[in-house]
């Protein structure tokens, strides 16, 4: 499959957080959903892909040829919802419009029209006066109608009703049909990754602790239940992380399948990412 | 660059109201003294005004969001910088007006008008061509603080040396600018002179401000 973006040992250092040589290709026509504690690098990942950060170490390329070679007309093709971030408040959807139209030269007036009347924006109001709901489909609204290849999304999920997240996630499955298209979205809420999400990339403290395909993450690790005294038998190569209580261990497990044809007696059961993250980093390890 | 242009045009459009109002009245005031120099200094400082009330709202996210779509650092640079000459062209399009008006109503010429409006502009590029770059640098709050300073510096200086100090070298030397040339001379020099030196420190602003923003992370 090719690689719409392609990350080689790119590093950032600031101050005391490094984000440490992370190598991963994205797949074109997928979705790619890029999970972490806040502070892991998740946005200034996303932003070096933006060129917004510079990178000390290594290389970006987007469809095979480097960022640092392209002109800046490359982000014709990536439309960007990064939380937080507003462009300017004292307009309204509208004159939003006007602008993006002058910034984006494949801008579709008729595909903008329709998402403000789809999502239900009020394209008269100010959009200092909208809700963050309100605010994020709006920028929704803007990276679709440009024409973009990728889209890039950090945290366009968070803090906003069930409703409106299903919609955004409803409109990224139905943007990636297209083989050509990718999505690269950032979320606390493992739930929606779990929806849609078609890889899981694990950034901890700087690292990419896995890059994966979401079924295979699902099918590779599982949780055992048992006692100490078994979990003390479980070799190193397995744990992933464990935790104890008074009724004995919940360890993470890797290898899943070799792992109970090696150990027919446990009892494993699968995990979802949210505990798979949740042993990575509060778990322990041996 | 348009874009970015109309970005600034709809957020300073919901100000154009107080501005107008503003004008109006600093023109009304200027007339009724008999008086088109106070419009001409009054819009020095609303055009100051207006060039750095953009900037709050790009620090709050728009220069994060301007680098997320296809313009490269040195163009939102340079619309900043036209925001700015066209700041330098309301101070002139307004002082044209004041002075008009004044001359309906008096029929008097203001004298040395001209070379008055040079110095004014020169102040207003001089003030640009300074703030810009530390804007970039360190925030437009901070930009204000250097504003503040730039005036009252030259002012105090002024005072403690002439008044209170009375420094001879510097008192010697006014002296003998006014028995050397004459006051229309003077002006000239500080008009035409100050106002290319202006243009010229707005180039290398620019430029540092380029230099500036290119190494800006968001």
């Amino acid at each position: 499959m090719d690689a719409a973006i392609c990350l080689k040992n790119v590093t950032k250092r600031y101050g005391d957080f490094t984000l440490d040589h992370i190598t991963m290709d994205i797949p074109k026509g997928c979705i790619v959903g890029l999970v972490g504690e806040n502070g892991a690098g998740k946005t200034t990942l996303l932003k070096a892909i933006l060129q917004m950060v510079s990178i000390q170490e290594g290389e970006i390329l987007l469809d095979g040829r480097p960022l640092a070679d392209l002109a800046p007309q490359w982000k014709e093709q990536v439309g960007v919802i990064l939380a937080g971030v507003e462009f300017a408040g004292r307009m309204n959807a509208r004159q939003f419009g006007n602008c993006m139209r002058s910034l984006y030269r494949n801008w579709r007036d008729d595909q903008f029209e329709k998402y403000l009347k789809d999502l239900q924006i009020d394209a008269h109001k100010d959009i200092k006066d909208y809700s963050k709901g309100m605010k994020m489909k709006l920028d929704l609204a803007v990276a679709l109608s440009h024409q973009a290849k990728v889209l890039i999304f950090d945290e366009a999920t968070s803090g906003l009703d069930p409703v409106v997240r299903d919609d955004i996630l409803d409109i990224l499955l139905e943007f990636i049909q297209d083989e050509e298209h990718t999505v690269l979205i950032s979320s606390h809420i493992i739930s929606d990754l779990e929806k849609v999400a078609d890889y899981i990339a694990f950034l901890h403290e700087g690292k990419l602790q896995f890059f994966m395909d979401k079924d295979r993450l699902l099918y590779h690790f599982g949780v055992v239940r048992c006692t100490l005294e078994e979990y003390k038998k479980i070799p190193a190569e397995y744990v992933r992380g464990s935790r104890k209580s008074q009724f004995g261990c919940e360890v993470l497990i890797c290898e899943r399948e070799r792992f109970l044809r090696e150990y027919p007696g446990y009892v494993v059961d699968p995990a979802d990412i949210e505990e798979i993250i949740l042993y990575h980093v509060k778990g322990e390890t041996r | 660059m348009k874009g970015l242009f109309l970005k600034d045009f709809y957020g300073l459009k919901a100000y154009m109201r107080q501005y107008v109002i503003l004008l109006v009245f600093f023109m009304i005031f200027g007339i009724s003294m008999g008086n088109s120099h106070y419009i001409m200094w009054m819009s020095l400082v609303l055009g100051i005004n207006i060039s750095f009330s953009t900037f709050p709202a790009d620090e709050a996210g728009g220069y994060a969001y301007m680098l997320s779509c296809p313009v490269d650092r040195r163009t939102c640079v340079q619309a900043k910088y036209m925001i700015g000459i066209a700041g330098g062209a309301l101070i002139f399009v307004c002082s044209v007006i004041g002075e008009a008006l004044n001359r309906l109503s008096t029929g008097s010429v203001t004298e040395s008008w001209l070379l008055e409006m040079a110095v004014v502009l020169g102040i207003y590029f001089f003030f640009t061509a300074v703030l810009l770059p530390v804007s970039y640098r360190y925030g437009v709050e901070k930009a204000r603080v250097v504003m503040l300073g730039m005036i009252a510096v030259p002012m105090v200086l002024v005072f403690l040396s002439v008044k209170l100090i009375r420094i001879p070298a510097i008192t010697e030397l006014l002296d003998l600018a006014a028995r050397t040339f004459t006051q229309e001379y003077m002006f000239v020099f500080g008009g035409g002179v100050f106002f290319g030196v202006s243009l010229l420190l707005l180039g290398g602003s620019y430029l540092l401000s380029v230099r500036i923003f290119e190494r800006k992370e968001f």
